[in-house]
Protein backbone atom coordinates (compact mmCIF):
# COMPACT_ATOMS: atom_id res chain seq x y z
CA UNK A 1 0.00 0.00 0.00
CA UNK A 2 1.16 3.61 -0.63
CA UNK A 3 0.87 5.78 1.70
CA UNK A 4 2.10 9.51 2.32
CA UNK A 5 3.09 10.42 5.43
CA UNK A 6 1.88 14.39 5.79
CA UNK A 7 2.66 15.49 9.25
CA UNK A 8 2.02 19.02 8.99
CA UNK A 9 -1.08 18.96 10.61
CA UNK A 10 0.38 17.13 13.57
CA UNK A 11 3.08 20.39 13.83
CA UNK A 12 0.61 23.22 13.17
CA UNK A 13 -1.48 21.84 16.56
CA UNK A 14 1.08 21.03 18.58
CA UNK A 15 -0.02 22.81 21.41
CA UNK A 16 -3.13 21.92 21.39
CA UNK A 17 -2.01 18.11 21.54
CA UNK A 18 0.52 19.18 24.20
CA UNK A 19 -2.42 20.94 26.50
CA UNK A 20 -4.37 17.66 25.42
CA UNK A 21 -1.14 15.55 27.22
CA UNK A 22 -1.15 18.35 29.89
CA UNK A 23 -4.95 17.07 30.64
CA UNK A 24 -4.25 13.80 30.92
CA UNK A 25 -1.59 13.89 33.18
CA UNK A 26 -3.37 16.53 36.14
CA UNK A 27 -6.06 13.84 35.28
CA UNK A 28 -4.07 11.15 36.24
CA UNK A 29 -2.58 13.05 39.42
CA UNK A 30 -5.84 13.86 40.91
CA UNK A 31 -7.25 10.81 40.38
CA UNK A 32 -4.19 8.89 41.61
CA UNK A 33 -3.83 11.41 44.60
CA UNK A 34 -7.59 10.72 45.80
CA UNK A 35 -7.49 7.18 45.69
CA UNK A 36 -4.02 6.75 47.61
CA UNK A 37 -5.58 9.03 49.94
CA UNK A 38 -8.66 7.06 49.93
CA UNK A 39 -6.85 3.17 49.62
CA UNK A 40 -5.19 3.08 52.78
CA UNK A 41 -7.96 3.59 55.13
CA UNK A 42 -10.10 1.15 53.03
CA UNK A 43 -7.17 -1.14 53.14
CA UNK A 44 -7.36 -0.62 57.21
CA UNK A 45 -11.19 -0.90 57.46
CA UNK A 46 -11.39 -4.29 55.50
CA UNK A 47 -9.41 -6.15 57.92
CA UNK A 48 -11.59 -4.58 61.02
CA UNK A 49 -12.81 -6.84 63.46
CA UNK A 50 -16.37 -4.98 63.19
CA UNK A 51 -17.77 -6.96 60.40
CA UNK A 52 -20.35 -4.66 59.05
CA UNK A 53 -17.61 -2.29 58.50
CA UNK A 54 -15.10 -4.66 56.70
CA UNK A 55 -18.08 -6.20 54.91
CA UNK A 56 -18.90 -2.71 53.85
CA UNK A 57 -15.45 -1.90 52.59
CA UNK A 58 -15.34 -4.88 50.93
CA UNK A 59 -18.30 -4.49 49.08
CA UNK A 60 -17.05 -0.95 48.12
CA UNK A 61 -13.64 -2.81 46.74
CA UNK A 62 -15.75 -5.30 44.73
CA UNK A 63 -18.19 -2.98 43.01
CA UNK A 64 -15.50 -0.69 41.71
CA UNK A 65 -12.99 -3.45 41.14
CA UNK A 66 -15.46 -5.15 39.19
CA UNK A 67 -17.26 -2.69 37.36
CA UNK A 68 -15.37 -1.85 33.65
CA UNK A 69 -14.50 2.01 34.19
CA UNK A 70 -16.29 3.17 30.93
CA UNK A 71 -19.38 1.73 32.56
CA UNK A 72 -18.85 3.80 36.28
CA UNK A 73 -17.70 7.03 33.74
CA UNK A 74 -21.19 6.86 31.88
CA UNK A 75 -23.04 5.94 34.90
CA UNK A 76 -21.70 8.97 36.93
CA UNK A 77 -21.86 11.58 34.12
CA UNK A 78 -25.17 10.56 33.01
CA UNK A 79 -27.61 9.51 36.07
CA UNK A 80 -25.87 10.62 38.84
CA UNK A 81 -26.67 14.09 38.02
CA UNK A 82 -30.59 13.07 37.51
CA UNK A 83 -30.07 11.75 41.11
CA UNK A 84 -28.78 14.55 42.67
CA UNK A 85 -31.17 17.18 40.84
CA UNK A 86 -30.56 19.60 38.52
CA UNK A 87 -29.20 22.18 41.23
CA UNK A 88 -26.04 19.85 41.23
CA UNK A 89 -23.54 20.27 38.00
CA UNK A 90 -20.45 18.22 37.27
CA UNK A 91 -17.87 18.67 34.85
CA UNK A 92 -16.62 16.33 32.80
CA UNK A 93 -13.52 16.66 33.87
CA UNK A 94 -14.91 16.07 37.89
CA UNK A 95 -16.78 13.34 36.60
CA UNK A 96 -13.81 11.34 35.06
CA UNK A 97 -11.47 12.21 38.46
CA UNK A 98 -14.31 10.43 40.58
CA UNK A 99 -14.93 7.67 38.26
CA UNK A 100 -10.84 7.15 38.05
CA UNK A 101 -10.31 7.58 41.62
CA UNK A 102 -12.96 4.86 42.61
CA UNK A 103 -11.14 2.26 40.59
CA UNK A 104 -7.66 2.90 41.55
CA UNK A 105 -9.18 2.93 44.92
CA UNK A 106 -10.59 -0.38 45.10
CA UNK A 107 -7.48 -1.73 43.32
CA UNK A 108 -5.30 0.21 45.34
CA UNK A 109 -6.92 -0.61 48.75
CA UNK A 110 -6.34 -4.68 47.94
CA UNK A 111 -2.43 -4.04 46.91
CA UNK A 112 -2.56 -2.27 50.34
CA UNK A 113 -4.68 -4.98 52.24
CA UNK A 114 -1.70 -7.55 50.54
CA UNK A 115 1.43 -5.58 51.81
CA UNK A 116 -0.55 -5.46 55.58
CA UNK A 117 -1.05 -8.91 55.57
CA UNK A 118 2.76 -9.75 54.49
CA UNK A 119 4.64 -8.27 57.36
CA UNK A 120 5.10 -11.07 59.94
CA UNK A 121 3.19 -11.23 63.26
CA UNK A 122 6.41 -11.32 65.04
CA UNK A 123 7.66 -8.26 64.20
CA UNK A 124 3.73 -6.98 65.74
CA UNK A 125 3.94 -8.97 68.53
CA UNK A 126 7.78 -8.09 69.69
CA UNK A 127 6.48 -4.59 69.34
CA UNK A 128 4.04 -4.73 71.40
CA UNK A 129 5.86 -6.86 74.02
CA UNK A 130 8.10 -3.90 73.94
CA UNK A 131 5.51 -1.61 75.63
CA UNK A 132 4.93 0.24 72.11
CA UNK A 133 1.68 1.83 71.67
CA UNK A 134 -1.07 1.17 68.78
CA UNK A 135 -0.27 4.35 67.21
CA UNK A 136 3.85 3.61 67.24
CA UNK A 137 3.33 0.27 65.62
CA UNK A 138 1.00 1.62 63.07
CA UNK A 139 2.96 4.74 62.60
CA UNK A 140 6.42 3.22 62.52
CA UNK A 141 6.45 -0.54 61.51
CA UNK A 142 3.05 -1.27 59.97
CA UNK A 143 2.74 1.84 57.43
CA UNK A 144 6.30 2.17 56.57
CA UNK A 145 6.70 -1.26 55.48
CA UNK A 146 3.45 -1.69 53.78
CA UNK A 147 4.21 1.15 51.53
CA UNK A 148 7.41 0.06 51.05
CA UNK A 149 6.36 -3.21 49.92
CA UNK A 150 3.52 -2.40 47.71
CA UNK A 151 5.35 0.57 46.18
CA UNK A 152 6.45 -1.49 42.45
CA UNK A 153 2.68 -2.39 42.24
CA UNK A 154 1.40 1.16 43.76
CA UNK A 155 3.31 2.81 40.63
CA UNK A 156 1.99 0.23 38.38
CA UNK A 157 -1.47 0.90 39.36
CA UNK A 158 -0.65 4.63 38.40
CA UNK A 159 0.77 3.46 35.14
CA UNK A 160 -2.75 1.33 34.71
CA UNK A 161 -4.92 4.68 35.50
CA UNK A 162 -2.49 6.93 33.20
CA UNK A 163 -3.66 4.58 30.41
CA UNK A 164 -7.56 4.70 31.92
CA UNK A 165 -7.75 8.42 31.66
CA UNK A 166 -8.19 8.01 27.77
CA UNK A 167 -11.40 7.04 28.47
CA UNK A 168 -12.77 10.31 29.83
CA UNK A 169 -12.80 11.16 25.80
CA UNK A 170 -16.33 9.13 26.14
CA UNK A 171 -17.85 12.19 28.49
CA UNK A 172 -15.74 14.71 26.38
CA UNK A 173 -13.16 15.68 28.85
CA UNK A 174 -10.08 17.12 26.66
CA UNK A 175 -7.55 14.74 27.71
CA UNK A 176 -4.69 13.53 24.77
CA UNK A 177 -7.10 10.99 22.87
CA UNK A 178 -9.91 13.36 23.13
CA UNK A 179 -8.16 15.70 21.48
CA UNK A 180 -6.09 13.56 18.90
CA UNK A 181 -10.16 12.07 17.91
CA UNK A 182 -11.05 15.83 17.25
CA UNK A 183 -8.01 16.73 15.57
CA UNK A 184 -8.34 13.66 13.09
CA UNK A 185 -12.06 14.81 11.93
CA UNK A 186 -10.79 18.04 11.78
CA UNK A 187 -7.42 17.36 9.26
CA UNK A 188 -8.26 14.18 7.79
CA UNK A 189 -4.74 11.91 8.85
CA UNK A 190 -6.00 9.53 11.27
CA UNK A 191 -2.43 7.89 10.75
CA UNK A 192 -0.39 10.79 11.59
CA UNK A 193 -2.33 11.64 14.60
CA UNK A 194 -2.49 8.52 16.22
CA UNK A 195 0.75 7.23 15.76
CA UNK A 196 1.89 10.62 17.19
CA UNK A 197 -0.53 10.18 20.26
CA UNK A 198 0.80 6.13 20.41
CA UNK A 199 4.41 8.53 20.79
CA UNK A 200 3.06 10.61 23.57
CA UNK A 201 1.72 8.16 25.54
CA UNK A 202 5.09 5.67 25.45
CA UNK A 203 6.73 9.00 26.37
CA UNK A 204 4.55 9.84 29.53
CA UNK A 205 4.82 6.23 30.48
CA UNK A 206 7.63 5.00 29.97
CA UNK A 207 9.78 6.98 32.71
CA UNK A 208 7.47 5.89 34.90
CA UNK A 209 7.81 1.91 33.76
CA UNK A 210 11.74 2.82 34.45
CA UNK A 211 11.06 3.92 37.96
CA UNK A 212 9.12 0.90 38.82
CA UNK A 213 12.01 -0.88 37.87
CA UNK A 214 14.50 1.09 39.54
CA UNK A 215 12.05 0.36 42.95
CA UNK A 216 11.69 -2.65 42.34
CA UNK A 217 15.65 -3.14 42.99
CA UNK A 218 15.26 -0.80 45.67
CA UNK A 219 13.22 -2.80 47.24
CA UNK A 220 15.33 -6.51 46.01
CA UNK A 221 18.35 -5.00 48.00
CA UNK A 222 16.25 -4.08 50.97
CA UNK A 223 14.25 -7.30 51.39
CA UNK A 224 15.30 -9.37 48.80
CA UNK A 225 17.93 -12.34 50.54
CA UNK A 226 21.14 -12.90 49.53
CA UNK B 1 11.82 -3.41 93.01
CA UNK B 2 14.21 -2.80 95.38
CA UNK B 3 11.77 -4.39 98.18
CA UNK B 4 10.59 -7.41 96.03
CA UNK B 5 12.96 -10.22 96.61
CA UNK B 6 11.48 -12.22 93.65
CA UNK B 7 11.50 -10.75 90.35
CA UNK B 8 8.84 -13.29 88.61
CA UNK B 9 6.70 -15.74 90.76
CA UNK B 10 5.28 -18.35 89.17
CA UNK B 11 2.58 -20.44 91.64
CA UNK B 12 -0.05 -23.12 90.14
CA UNK B 13 0.56 -22.34 86.58
CA UNK B 14 -0.77 -24.74 83.86
CA UNK B 15 -0.54 -24.45 80.39
CA UNK B 16 -2.95 -27.13 78.29
CA UNK B 17 -3.21 -26.92 74.38
CA UNK B 18 -6.21 -29.28 73.97
CA UNK B 19 -5.94 -31.92 75.48
CA UNK B 20 -2.36 -32.04 75.92
CA UNK B 21 -0.68 -30.94 79.48
CA UNK B 22 2.58 -29.06 79.01
CA UNK B 23 3.21 -28.56 82.44
CA UNK B 24 0.70 -28.49 85.35
CA UNK B 25 0.49 -26.87 88.85
CA UNK B 26 4.06 -25.24 88.02
CA UNK B 27 5.54 -23.35 90.18
CA UNK B 28 8.98 -21.64 91.03
CA UNK B 29 10.59 -18.37 91.63
CA UNK B 30 13.62 -16.08 89.95
CA UNK B 31 15.06 -14.13 92.36
CA UNK B 32 16.03 -10.34 91.63
CA UNK B 33 19.41 -10.33 90.22
CA UNK B 34 19.44 -14.34 89.44
CA UNK B 35 20.50 -16.04 86.26
CA UNK B 36 17.99 -19.06 85.89
CA UNK B 37 18.99 -21.38 82.98
CA UNK B 38 16.37 -23.50 81.58
CA UNK B 39 16.51 -26.53 79.26
CA UNK B 40 14.64 -29.43 78.51
CA UNK B 41 13.62 -31.68 75.73
CA UNK B 42 11.96 -30.10 72.49
CA UNK B 43 7.95 -29.77 72.93
CA UNK B 44 8.01 -29.59 76.84
CA UNK B 45 7.31 -25.86 77.14
CA UNK B 46 10.20 -24.01 77.51
CA UNK B 47 9.47 -21.51 75.24
CA UNK B 48 5.28 -21.60 75.69
CA UNK B 49 6.63 -20.83 79.71
CA UNK B 50 8.52 -17.63 78.44
CA UNK B 51 5.82 -16.45 76.06
CA UNK B 52 3.43 -16.56 78.82
CA UNK B 53 5.50 -14.56 81.51
CA UNK B 54 6.02 -12.13 78.71
CA UNK B 55 1.81 -11.91 78.60
CA UNK B 56 1.65 -12.98 75.26
CA UNK B 57 -0.32 -16.45 75.80
CA UNK B 58 -3.18 -17.30 78.48
CA UNK B 59 -2.57 -19.61 81.21
CA UNK B 60 -4.22 -21.09 84.51
CA UNK B 61 -2.75 -19.90 87.47
CA UNK B 62 -0.78 -16.84 89.03
CA UNK B 63 2.27 -15.30 87.85
CA UNK B 64 3.77 -11.72 88.71
CA UNK B 65 6.48 -10.28 87.49
CA UNK B 66 8.17 -7.21 89.87
CA UNK B 67 4.75 -7.72 92.31
CA UNK B 68 2.85 -7.06 89.57
CA UNK B 69 0.50 -9.61 88.36
CA UNK B 70 0.76 -10.84 84.73
CA UNK B 71 -2.48 -11.02 82.53
CA UNK B 72 -2.28 -12.87 78.73
CA UNK B 73 -2.41 -9.80 76.33
CA UNK B 74 -0.78 -7.08 78.32
CA UNK B 75 2.71 -5.96 78.15
CA UNK B 76 4.41 -6.09 80.80
CA UNK B 77 7.14 -2.99 81.68
CA UNK B 78 9.50 -4.61 83.42
CA UNK B 79 10.65 -7.40 80.84
CA UNK B 80 11.96 -8.03 77.62
CA UNK B 81 11.45 -11.03 75.74
CA UNK B 82 14.34 -12.27 72.97
CA UNK B 83 13.37 -14.63 70.81
CA UNK B 84 14.88 -17.37 68.64
CA UNK B 85 13.36 -16.06 66.03
CA UNK B 86 14.57 -12.41 66.18
CA UNK B 87 11.56 -10.98 64.11
CA UNK B 88 14.05 -7.87 63.38
CA UNK B 89 11.72 -4.72 61.21
CA UNK B 90 12.26 -5.64 57.83
CA UNK B 91 12.57 -2.39 56.99
CA UNK B 92 14.76 -0.61 59.30
CA UNK B 93 18.53 -1.41 58.91
CA UNK B 94 20.14 -3.14 61.83
CA UNK B 95 21.23 -0.07 63.56
CA UNK B 96 17.25 1.73 62.97
CA UNK B 97 15.67 -1.21 64.29
CA UNK B 98 17.86 -0.97 67.91
CA UNK B 99 17.56 3.48 67.14
CA UNK B 100 14.01 3.04 67.18
CA UNK B 101 13.50 1.36 70.31
CA UNK B 102 15.76 3.97 72.37
CA UNK B 103 13.60 6.58 70.37
CA UNK B 104 10.17 5.31 71.41
CA UNK B 105 10.92 4.08 74.59
CA UNK B 106 13.27 6.93 76.20
CA UNK B 107 12.30 9.89 73.99
CA UNK B 108 15.73 10.17 72.79
CA UNK B 109 16.28 12.37 69.40
CA UNK B 110 16.78 10.00 66.68
CA UNK B 111 20.53 10.96 66.09
CA UNK B 112 21.21 10.31 70.00
CA UNK B 113 18.80 6.95 69.44
CA UNK B 114 20.95 6.49 66.36
CA UNK B 115 24.13 6.67 68.78
CA UNK B 116 22.93 4.69 71.47
CA UNK B 117 22.55 1.63 69.30
CA UNK B 118 25.73 2.13 67.81
CA UNK B 119 26.85 1.18 71.44
CA UNK B 120 25.25 -1.89 71.02
CA UNK B 121 26.19 -3.14 68.07
CA UNK B 122 29.82 -2.57 69.65
CA UNK B 123 29.34 -4.58 72.45
CA UNK B 124 27.95 -7.33 70.28
CA UNK B 125 30.70 -7.45 67.76
CA UNK B 126 28.22 -5.91 64.68
CA UNK B 127 29.24 -2.84 63.90
CA UNK B 128 30.21 -3.72 59.86
CA UNK B 129 26.52 -4.94 59.95
CA UNK B 130 25.14 -1.67 60.98
CA UNK B 131 23.39 -0.40 57.83
CA UNK B 132 22.56 -4.01 56.50
CA UNK B 133 18.92 -4.64 56.37
CA UNK B 134 17.78 -7.47 58.12
CA UNK B 135 17.10 -10.03 54.84
CA UNK B 136 21.12 -8.99 54.47
CA UNK B 137 22.03 -10.68 58.09
CA UNK B 138 22.95 -14.08 58.42
CA UNK B 139 20.87 -15.70 60.97
CA UNK B 140 23.77 -15.37 63.70
CA UNK B 141 23.81 -11.79 62.62
CA UNK B 142 19.93 -11.26 63.43
CA UNK B 143 19.90 -13.00 66.78
CA UNK B 144 22.77 -10.69 68.04
CA UNK B 145 20.66 -7.61 66.49
CA UNK B 146 17.43 -8.98 68.12
CA UNK B 147 19.60 -9.04 71.72
CA UNK B 148 21.28 -5.65 70.97
CA UNK B 149 17.32 -4.54 70.63
CA UNK B 150 16.72 -6.48 73.86
CA UNK B 151 19.77 -4.46 75.60
CA UNK B 152 18.52 -1.46 74.11
CA UNK B 153 15.38 -1.44 76.34
CA UNK B 154 17.63 -1.64 79.59
CA UNK B 155 14.86 -3.70 81.23
CA UNK B 156 15.56 -5.17 84.93
CA UNK B 157 14.09 -8.63 83.64
CA UNK B 158 15.02 -10.88 80.23
CA UNK B 159 13.81 -13.80 79.11
CA UNK B 160 15.77 -15.21 76.49
CA UNK B 161 15.18 -18.04 73.93
CA UNK B 162 17.60 -19.86 72.70
CA UNK B 163 19.68 -16.97 71.36
CA UNK B 164 22.31 -18.55 70.38
CA UNK B 165 20.99 -20.99 68.36
CA UNK B 166 22.82 -19.93 65.02
CA UNK B 167 25.40 -18.40 66.17
CA UNK B 168 28.99 -19.70 66.01
CA UNK B 169 31.26 -20.61 69.23
CA UNK B 170 33.41 -16.99 68.97
CA UNK B 171 30.35 -15.30 69.01
CA UNK B 172 28.95 -17.40 70.96
CA UNK B 173 31.37 -16.14 74.00
CA UNK B 174 30.55 -12.78 73.09
CA UNK B 175 26.88 -13.30 73.82
CA UNK B 176 28.27 -15.39 76.94
CA UNK B 177 29.55 -12.23 78.19
CA UNK B 178 27.23 -10.14 77.60
CA UNK B 179 24.66 -12.35 79.57
CA UNK B 180 27.48 -12.68 82.71
CA UNK B 181 27.63 -8.73 82.47
CA UNK B 182 23.37 -8.66 82.65
CA UNK B 183 23.77 -10.95 85.64
CA UNK B 184 26.64 -8.35 87.55
CA UNK B 185 24.55 -5.68 86.63
CA UNK B 186 21.70 -7.08 88.74
CA UNK B 187 19.20 -8.05 85.84
CA UNK B 188 17.31 -11.13 85.90
CA UNK B 189 17.45 -13.39 83.41
CA UNK B 190 15.63 -16.41 82.24
CA UNK B 191 17.94 -18.36 79.42
CA UNK B 192 15.92 -21.20 77.57
CA UNK B 193 19.01 -22.78 76.02
CA UNK B 194 20.65 -26.28 75.04
CA UNK B 195 24.20 -25.12 73.87
CA UNK B 196 26.22 -26.94 76.58
CA UNK B 197 29.12 -24.03 75.29
CA UNK B 198 27.07 -20.64 76.93
CA UNK B 199 26.48 -23.08 79.69
CA UNK B 200 29.65 -23.70 80.60
CA UNK B 201 30.35 -19.85 80.00
CA UNK B 202 28.03 -18.74 82.27
CA UNK B 203 29.16 -21.34 84.95
CA UNK B 204 25.38 -22.14 85.99
CA UNK B 205 23.60 -25.30 86.52
CA UNK B 206 20.59 -25.51 84.50
CA UNK B 207 17.09 -26.35 85.13
CA UNK B 208 15.39 -28.89 83.19
CA UNK B 209 11.54 -27.85 82.48
CA UNK B 210 9.52 -30.88 83.14
CA UNK B 211 5.69 -31.30 83.36
CA UNK B 212 5.32 -31.43 87.37
CA UNK B 213 8.33 -28.77 87.73
CA UNK B 214 11.66 -27.62 87.50
CA UNK B 215 14.96 -29.96 88.50
CA UNK B 216 17.76 -29.20 88.49
CA UNK B 217 20.25 -30.76 86.48
CA UNK B 218 24.11 -31.04 85.94
CA UNK B 219 26.08 -29.66 82.97
CA UNK B 220 24.81 -29.82 80.00
CA UNK B 221 26.11 -32.73 77.82
CA UNK B 222 27.76 -31.74 74.40
CA UNK B 223 25.04 -33.48 71.73
CA UNK B 224 27.73 -34.26 69.52
CA UNK B 225 30.25 -35.75 72.42
CA UNK B 226 26.39 -37.63 73.35
CA UNK B 227 26.07 -38.93 69.78
CA UNK B 228 29.91 -40.22 69.58
CA UNK B 229 29.10 -42.11 73.07
CA UNK B 230 26.20 -43.33 72.03
CA UNK B 231 27.77 -44.81 68.80
CA UNK B 232 30.51 -46.32 71.08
Amino acid sequence: MEYTWDFTSVWRNWEVLLQGVGVTIVLSLASISIGLLLSFPIAFLRKSKLKFVAWLSLAFIEVFRDLPVLVVLVWLFYCLPILLGNNVRLTPFAVAVMGLALNFTALQAEIFRAGLEAIPLGQLEIARTLGFSRYQIARYIVIPQALWRTLAPTLGQAVNTLKLTSLASFIAVDEVFHVTTFLIQETYRPLEFYTILAVLYLLTIMPLSFAIQMVERRLEMRFGQD
Amino acid sequence: MDRIKHAIQIRSVTKRFGERVLFENLTFDADVGQLLVLTGPSGSGKTTLLRIIAGLIPFDGKIEVCGRPVIAGTPCPDLVLIPQQPSLWEHLSALDNIALVRHLLFKESKSEARQKASGYLEILDLMQAADRFPRRLSGGEQQRVGLARGLATERPIFLLDEITANIDRDRKEIVGRVIARLHEEGKTVVLVTHDPVIVKLLKSNPYCLEPDGLHARGIIENEDAKNDRQQR
